[in-house]
């Protein structure tokens, strides 16, 4: 059981002569979903790849429970987090089983191979996304959104208590969408630390327990989805092109608008 | 890695389908030799008979060899194809793409050098008797050096990347064939050395004993050994190296342990055969044709299923061209290339450059 | 509408055009290569030419010859009257043409461009003929006489050499007289792979004139081709005929037979044949042993007198 993973002052660079990360400090805590927005190339999936331990930062540490990431092997990192990653290969010969079962990879013994309760683990992760029907399928063959929940499905069979996630609703239509922050969002609810990297406002505004906003490598903001989902937070980050409105229940929504359109009407 | 009934029965099958092909093998060649006395003289061979007359003892043992020598070679090399394609994440990689095969030709090429009267008489002297051992153990060496140069530059930074790899390959494989067609052009006018150094480019499994029947299965088993520790981690690197990072994988050490036992197993093949195409590059696809799509399967196939089709290409051809027979580095070449350009249209999808 | 052409082809054109020009006038001024009746500049360009030239003209009247023939022809002991002589590396028309040749004597296998650019440049060139047995040599001998003008001196060689086989043949029905002919067996091997030669190679003329019986003509072979150890047992020859290079001494037994020899003797495999236990194994200088002049009759003399002086060695350790 984990409880925070927690990222101090980090910093990278990419050849070039722009930070992709400059000082950003960011807390997760068990049991919420917290959803990391910003433009593109803001530096979120580089964010998200030193919070995995999987990219080195300039400077800053990231640490788990008061361990810092870099102590652990390969292996024993992917115990603890796992990654959900946003563009795979077609991987033309790899089954749906295979693929899952590879969330096991760093519990599965060399020499013994699979055992009981990592079959169990795959059973239970096809389940909880709603992938059953998948298997017997190469990964090629499936759809996108069914794609998708397989990911999901690797990452859950990891069973790790902290869960990263990056973009995870490109290429699917609004239902699939909603489908999988339901399954991020139950996931969080179980105990895990769960962070999603976002171009949907407004499915994060409804799943998340709070939001980050990350622009041109520097955290603007952080806070309760209310307090994000103003004028004053994004549109310097985002733009004019915005406009801003409220749900019948009250939640705060935002979608992109022209303001071409607006001046011709 | 769990052994269960089907793949016992799979590789007693392979097992008995290589001795089976591999007596089938003794059985031809360019003398006479009945089938009673080939038999006696491989029983004697493990003393469970008496030795022929001297010379035809050791027409039975040249041709158990040469089979043996087969075996060693087919599954060398498609082992080794396997774990680069695993490796490049390329189905179309093959062995020379590290280096391999040209690093071992400059190694033949300066060894024939020597035995052909080109070293001064000192190093002549030391090295007589050592002929034998001369051409094999050069050619090793420079398969195995020009890929640890390849290794070497690409990782100059810590870490290896597939892309740098492939760069430098094909660059380290250009000075390499440069120097080589510079020893080609300059003994040009000694042409028994010329024909010694063309002839070891087609390679050859003539003439081959005991020792090259050791330095090929040495290395074979060593590469073999490595399957284990990087057949999982290599389906996992199919979706990309840090996906199978982040899943847990130590994908430096993968690499490396793949680069090494790959090199090692083609390099000993090479030195044992002379160059010998194709056979990484095809066996594994036939075994992928086959239904073993994942590298824990296809790992093991290949090492049984590379040595069929060497020894069963080879005794075809015999068969069937008889005293015209071609030397097994220009048969591959001849159905290699074919075969390759079907692959590439039967796999255009998966081509993404197509 | 007109479309405008770039200057710089345009230039290219107009460039190609003057080449054009200057071509042609150089074939124009060059109408083909006819040699003076008596060449006084030749140059041979390979080992079996320069064995034919040297022994068709006076030393004074060699343009240049290449510098493998001081291994591979009958220069190799370097007479000192050839000394003075240019080498060149290659058949090349550049260093050939520096030589200024009248008449450039080459053998059918060399660079055929390089043979086209000298005939363009108005020397005039002689292929020899293929060289398959004693009579292709005599051709090629009167050949190159024709082109140099000499052909008392080829008749007078030939001459010569037509007695010196008979001298062979007699002795060599004298030998097999006495007892079997041997069952021979040329074998060279680099350590590429083995070959030997059969019927149409001038390693098997020489053979014939020596009263060696040729185990690879008998089969069937004709030409060069490849010797595998399997070969070797099964034939198991009563003499194998090696080449020697002349950059290793002859001296010590291990050394003769070059790198071929040392493997014969070496190779446990190989320690069974008849010609390696009893050191049957006689090794030919590579000049002669690649010869394809007349000097193959030279060859064959050596060849006798390796033979003999096995047989007188065999005859001894009989009577002991």
């Amino acid at each position: 059981m984990v409880n925070q993973l927690v990222a101090r002052d980090l910093s990278f660079e990419y050849p070039g002569p722009q930070r992709a990360l400059d000082g950003v400090s960011l807390e997760l805590a068990r049991g919420e979903l917290v959803s990391l927005v910003g433009p593109n190339g803001s530096g979120k999936s580089t964010l998200l790849r030193c919070l995995a331990g999987l990219a080195e930062p300039l400077a800053g540490t990231v640490e788990l429970d008061g361990t810092p990431l870099s102590a652990w092997k390969p292996r024993e990192r992917a115990l603890r987090i796992a990654v959900v990653p946003q563009f795979l290969p077609s991987l033309y010969d790899v089954t749906v089983e295979d693929f899952v079962l590879g969330g096991r990879y760093a519990r599965i013994d060399r020499w013994s191979g699979p055992r009981a309760e990592d079959r169990a683990a795959l059973d239970k992760a096809l389940v909880a996304c709603d992938a059953l029907e998948c298997v017997g399928r190469a990964m090629s063959e499936l759809s996108g959104g069914q794609r998708q929940r397989v990911v999901v499905a690797r990452a859950v069979a990891q069973e790790a208590p902290v869960l990263l996630v990056d973009e995870p609703t490109t290429s699917l239509d609004p239902d699939h969408q909603v489908a999988v922050f339901e399954l991020l969002a139950r996931l969080a609810c179980d105990g895990r630390i769960v962070l999603v990297v976002t171009h949907e406002l407004n499915l994060a505004a409804q799943f998340s327990a709070s939001m980050a906003v990350l622009s041109q490598g520097k955290l603007v903001a952080r806070g309760p989805v209310d307090a994000i989902m103003r004028p004053e937070v994004l549109v310097p980050v985002y733009g004019e092109r915005l406009h801003f409105g409220r749900l019948d229940d009250g939640r705060p929504f935002v979608v992109p608008r022209s303001t071409l359109l607006r001046r011709r009407s | 890695m769990k052994l269960d009934a089907k793949d016992l029965r799979a590789a007693a099958l392979y097992a008995l389908a290589l001795a089976g092909l591999a007596l089938a093998s003794t059985n031809v060649g360019s003398s006479a030799l009945k089938a009673s006395e080939l038999l006696q003289g491989l029983g004697a061979m493990f003393g469970l008979a008496e030795p022929l007359e001297r010379n035809v003892q050791a027409i039975a043992e040249l041709r158990l060899w040469r089979a043996i020598c087969t075996i060693g070679v087919g599954a060398a090399l498609a082992l080794s194809g396997g774990l680069i394609q695993g490796m490049f994440r390329n189905a179309l990689a093959s062995p020379s793409l590290i280096g391999v095969t040209g690093g071992a030709s400059l190694g033949a090429a300066f060894a024939i050098l020597i035995v052909g009267g080109y070293a001064p008489r000192l190093v002549l002297e030391n090295a007589a008797g050592f002929d034998a051992v001369l051409i094999p153990l050069f050619s090793f060496l420079g398969a195995l050096g020009t890929t640890a140069l390849v290794a070497m530059i690409a990782s100059a930074r810590g870490r290896t990347s597939v892309t740098t790899l492939l760069l430098v390959g094909i660059a380290v494989n250009m000075c390499v064939a440069g120097v080589f067609a510079a020893i080609q052009f300059l003994s040009l006018e000694d042409w028994e050395v010329s024909k010694a150094i063309l002839a070891w480019t087609f390679g050859t499994l003539d003439d081959r004993k005991g020792l090259h029947c050791v330095t090929v299965l040495t290395a074979l088993a060593l590469s073999v050994a490595a399957i284990p520790f990087v057949a999982r981690e290599l389906d996992l690197l199919k979706a990309g190296e840090a996906d199978a990072q982040a899943l847990g994988v130590d994908v430096a050490r993968t690499k490396r342990i793949a680069l090494v036992a790959a090199a090692l197993s083609a390099s000993a093949a090479v030195a044992v055969a002379g160059q010998i195409g194709f056979v990484g590059l095809v066996v594994p696809h036939l075994v992928r044709l086959c239904g073993a799509g994942s590298y824990r399967k296809l790992l093991w196939h290949v090492v049984p299923a590379g040595a069929l089709f060497l020894l069963g290409a080879d005794l075809l051809q015999r068969l069937l061209l008889g005293e015209g027979a071609l030397q097994p580095g220009v048969m591959m070449s001849l159905v290699g290339g074919p075969f390759f350009l079907f692959l590439l249209v039967r796999n255009r999808r998966e081509v993404s450059t197509w | 509408m007109s479309f405008p052409i770039p200057v710089a082809f345009r230039g290219a054109l107009a460039l190609a055009l003057a080449a054009c020009v200057a071509c042609s006038r150089v074939e124009q001024a060059a109408p083909g290569g006819s040699a003076p009746a008596k060449p006084v500049r030749i140059v041979a360009t390979s080992a079996t030419a320069v064995d034919i030239v040297a022994a068709l003209v006076e030393p004074g009247r060699i343009a240049g010859f290449p510098v493998q023939a001081l291994e591979y022809s009958s220069l190799h002991a370097e007479p000192p009257q050839f000394a003075a002589i240019a080498k060149f590396e290659a058949y090349l028309a550049e260093p050939v043409l520096a030589l200024r040749p009248d008449l450039v004597v080459i053998d059918p296998w060399q660079a055929p461009e390089t043979s086209a650019r000298l005939r363009e440049a108005g020397v005039s060139v002689l292929a020899l003929p293929e060289v398959r047995g004693l009579e292709d040599a005599y051709a090629a001998l009167r050949a190159v006489a024709q082109a140099v003008g000499e052909p008392e001196r080829a008749e007078r060689l030939q001459g010569e050499l037509e007695k010196r086989c008979e001298g062979l043949r007699e002795r060599a029905a004298k030998r097999s007289g006495a007892r079997e002919p041997l069952r021979a067996l040329c074998y060279s091997n680099f350590g590429g792979a083995g070959s030997t030669a059969g019927s149409g190679t001038t390693v098997h003329a020489m053979f014939e004139l020596v009263g060696l019986r040729n185990l690879t003509a008998e089969r069937g072979t004709v030409g060069h081709t490849a010797a595998t150890f399997e070969d070797l047992l099964a034939l198991d020859p009563d003499l194998i005929v090696t080449s020697q290079p002349l950059k290793m001494g002859e001296g010590s037994s291990g050394d003769r037979g070059g790198a071929s020899g040392k493997l014969l003797r070496t190779e446990p495999m190989l320690a069974g044949l008849r010609a390696v236990r009893e050191d049957r194994i006689v090794a030919l200088p590579a000049w002669l042993f690649a010869s394809g002049s007349h000097e193959l009759v030279t060859g064959a003399e050596k060849l006798e007198s390796e033979v003999e002086a096995l047989l007188a060695r065999l005859e001894g350790e009989a009577h002991k």
